[in-house]
């Protein structure tokens, strides 16, 4: 008898969940089977003469599906553990208890690996029988590769909440927790730090790397299409501690918690606050705001929460009411979490330099916000040493300058200028690099046009309109070539009114900027004003008719 | 030979079982008897290595069971809450059974299954009751395990199928040495099918015995006398329970039988009779003497 693993044991594993598996594979193939018979049908009715590449978002929409039903294979395959009779039985035949939990949860693997991978196949097959659309072997092969990734760490989740969980609602609450805690913990931290000090680079801090977009790739879809893989990556290393850790409170676990809430009081304790623990971060930020009366409505709510969560999972009374003193963790907990945040901006200040002079060199390396400050967009990468300009695009960071007139406050009446920040690499000649974000009010100001007449290669870039093709632009070629071609008779002075959206308009044209992964994350916008661009302005009215922006 | 030392078993603040010793030879029909919450069950999960004991041991013939395969390869549990595979038939459970136990018989599988009458291609959500018990019973014996685990198994069926049953199960000891483990509410049950017998009280065994020396351990004497008399005249006699209507008085004792019948025809009775004592009546007189009231044990 091999002891860790039982074909016949495994067999069963792929028999018991054989419902829930087959139901998962007819919708999650059929469904991404309708989008190419979709483009199919398209075609007959719109002709196409040019062969397009089907892009990895588009390959196999409906596989994200995956990552919500693998969890489901996975409880449905261990919900012997949620029944005395079912737990008794499993728990008395002959096979080590590593045995069994390997051999169930390589069957719940088999059915979700097995089901991306039909997916991915029919859709390659589909696809390419559209005509004039390609999908290579290769987006395809990546997409499963990925998609297989997301729902194992699904999985993985769920194998973990199973092992520990004593009923289905406390197995699909501790799924859920182990899930998303550690991304809501790490994100709002990092959001909270970003609350203390704007000038916080989150994108380029530990945070973004352990959250969203490294080892905790769970809150953004294109994560995975990375053509760096990290995510992905990350995700399969996940799934393997995640089953690993489940194995051990598998083998360790009492069989009598079936039919109970969980294995131990204190993971009972811990699920129940996870519950009502969201709720507190709302909290936090009301206090921050200085809110106070508005918090209690919220205090309340996730005392209910707490107190429900025990009721469902407990079904006493008595029990509630005996765990209502814990609940004061809740506050002191959030304190903590909040004040280990601002503790952090301490340290960022205290390394933050102390005048320009500090300074070696800034780069503005990208974006800080959803919308793209256009100018510095065109000089991203461009080493900038001179003093006055490093003062004037770094004064969001409330650096001393040389003269009053150039330190601007982040909190100053513009602070909605926030949303077309930059991020700024910051080279200290004590050798040390930091990362901020800026939101320089002044950015267009005369100042940083004086200073920037001092290197006219970079003067001239602030004025550049991007070139239609680089972006992607919602009006037509002719209408941005026009635009541009009326931009440069204007003066540096209108020039800078109109970069900095103080000629208002009825008609805009929005720029959208693509990243790496295809997706239009990014936007900007022009105003035409009739006065400064009446050949524009016109062209718009005649192609949009009596569609006007408010 | 199953030997249980010191078994201590807690659940929350509840402790089940709380130093159980007992050993229980092979090829022994073994019943456990007690009131509610004794800890029969979880003696019986004890056993079959489905709980983890807080402390003590158990050993069948020196080796562990808990996630020991090679030891619980022998022994089938019955429970008294049956599990079966969703949507499974008495065939795909065999074939589980089969894949598990070594030494599952398919051909026994179907002899019994011909002797109950049951389907064993229905499905078995559609059975009764009664026929979900013996399905149970038919997988488990078919296994043909060293151990068998009844747990208030025999609950449910009727006369003619637990008299069915029991001969299977002696079939089994005697030709195989099978050890049966049968827990009962019902001591007649146990009376006719047992022969050993432990009495579970608060999670210990208060009283472990042959079942016929059990059975002699109290009597009861039925007796008249042509003259007045009271309780006072049997003094010398260790007296559980006495009543007495007119000059019949009938009384349960403890001690010597053969002693005290004979103390009582020396004073010349009209009648003396020795009544036999079925184990219900023991169950309620030893459960009293350890402050156990009659209102209180659920027969």
């Amino acid at each position: 008898m091999n002891k860790y693993f039982s074909l016949s044991l495994y067999k069963e594993g792929l028999k018991r969940v054989r419902g829930v598996g087959i139901a998962s594979a007819l919708i999650v193939i059929v469904g991404n089977l309708i989008v190419p018979l979709g483009e199919w049908a398209g075609h007959i009715y719109f002709e196409s003469e040019v062969v397009s590449e089907v892009k990895a978002v588009e390959a196999l929409p409906l596989c994200y599906v995956m990552a919500l039903l693998a969890p489901v294979i996975v409880l449905r395959m261990f919900s012997f553990l949620n029944s005395r009779s079912a737990s008794d039985f499993y728990h008395a035949i002959p096979q080590k208890r590593i045995c069994l939990y390997l051999c169930f949860a390589a069957a719940a693997v088999t059915w979700t690996v097995g089901i991306t991978v039909v997916c991915g196949a029919s859709s390659l097959i589909a696809w390419n029988l559209v005509p004039f659309k390609h999908l290579s072997l290769g987006t395809a092969a990546r997409c499963v590769f990925s998609q297989t990734a997301l729902a194992l760490l699904t999985s993985g989740c769920a194998l973990l909440g199973a092992a520990v969980a004593g009923n289905v609602f406390s197995a699909i609450f501790a799924s859920a927790a182990v899930f998303g805690m550690p991304v809501l913990l790490i994100n709002s931290f990092g959001n909270l730090i970003d609350e203390f000090y704007p000038a916080f680079c989150y994108e380029k801090s530990v945070f973004y790397y352990c959250g969203s977009k490294g080892f905790l790739p769970v809150t953004s879809t294109e994560d995975f299409y990375n053509p760096k893989g990290l995510p992905v990556i990350a995700a399969y290393v996940a799934f393997l501690l995640l089953a690993a850790l489940a194995a051990y409170a598998f083998v360790k676990r009492k069989s009598e918690t079936a039919e109970h809430s969980t294995c131990t009081p204190v993971l009972q304790h811990l699920l129940r606050l996870s519950a009502a623990f969201p709720i507190w971060l709302l909290v936090i930020t009301l206090v921050l705001d200085g809110d106070y009366l508005e918090v209690i409505p919220f205090v309340l709510v996730s005392l209910i929460v707490y107190l429900v969560y025990e009721l469902i999972t407990v079904r006493g009374i008595k029990n509630a009411v005996k765990v209502l003193p814990l609940f004061l963790i809740l506050p002191v907990f959030s304190a903590a979490f909040a004040a280990g945040a601002y503790g952090c901006t301490a340290v960022m200040r205290a390394n933050d330099p102390k005048s320009v002079d500090d300074v070696s060199y800034v780069i503005i390396e990208g974006n800080a916000g959803s919308i793209v400050n256009i100018p510095l967009y065109e000089i991203q990468g461009e080493c900038l040493t001179d003093p006055e300009v490093i003062s004037a695009i770094t004064c969001g960071l409330k650096f001393k300058a040389k003269s009053p007139e150039d330190e601007y406050s982040y909190d100053s009446p513009v602070y909605y200028y926030g949303n077309s920040g930059v991020q700024l690499k910051v080279a200290l000649k004590n050798g040390k690099v930091l990362y901020r974000d800026s939101f320089p009010y002044g950015l267009y100001s005369k100042q940083l046009c004086e200073a920037f007449k001092n290197q006219p290669a970079l003067y001239k870039k602030l004025f550049t309109l991007p070139e239609y093709g680089k972006v992607k632009i919602d009006v037509p070629k002719e209408a941005w070539e026009l635009y541009r071609k009326e931009y440069e008779k204007l003066s540096d002075d209108d020039k800078l009114r109109v970069l900095l959206d103080e000629v208002s308009s009825d008609r805009v044209i929005y720029v959208y900027f693509e990243d790496e992964q295809g997706f239009y994350s990014r936007e900007s916008y022009y105003s035409v004003h009739e006065g400064l661009f009446p050949e524009t302005y016109k062209f718009l009215e005649e192609y949009y008719g009596d569609y006007k922006e408010e | 030979m199953i030997e249980v030392n010191g078994l201590v078993k807690t659940f929350g603040k509840t402790k089940a079982l709380d130093g159980l010793s007992c050993k229980i030879n092979d090829g022994c029909l073994y019943g456990l008897v007690g009131s509610n919450g004794a800890g029969k069950s979880t003696l019986l999960r004890l056993l079959s290595g489905i709980y983890k004991a807080d402390s003590g041991s158990i050993s069948y013939d020196g080796k562990p069971v808990y996630d020991n395969p090679e030891v619980k390869n022998d022994i089938v549990f019955i429970a008294d809450d049956l599990y079966f595979a969703s949507l499974s038939s008495m065939e795909s459970m065999a074939k589980l059974y089969k894949a598990l136990y070594k030494s599952f018989d398919m051909k026994r599988f179907k002899d019994l299954a011909e002797l109950f009458r049951l389907n064993t291609k229905a499905n078995i959500s559609t059975f009764s009751k009664g026929m979900k018990r013996q399905a149970a019973m038919i997988l488990g014996l078919a296994a043909r395990p060293k151990y068998l685990f009844f747990d208030e198994t025999f609950d449910g069926l009727d006369p003619v199928m637990r008299n069915l049953v029991k001969k299977v199960i002696y079939n089994d000891a005697a030709e195989r040495g099978t050890t049966v483990i049968i827990s009962s509410h019902s001591l007649r049950e146990l009376e006719d099918t047992c022969d050993q017998l432990a009495l579970l009280h608060r999670g210990g065994i208060v009283l472990e015995s042959d079942v016929q020396d059990l059975k002699t351990s109290l009597f009861k004497v039925q007796t008249a006398f042509s003259e007045p008399f009271g309780r006072e005249k049997f003094e010398g006699i260790d007296i559980k329970e006495y009543t007495q209507r007119g000059s019949v008085a009938v009384f349960i004792a403890r001690g010597d039988r053969d002693a005290a019948l004979a103390a009582i025809r020396e004073m010349k009775p009209l009648v003396l009779d020795s009544l036999p004592l079925n184990l219900e009546e023991v169950f309620v007189y030893e459960l009293a003497a350890l402050g156990y009231t009659f209102d209180d044990v659920p027969l």
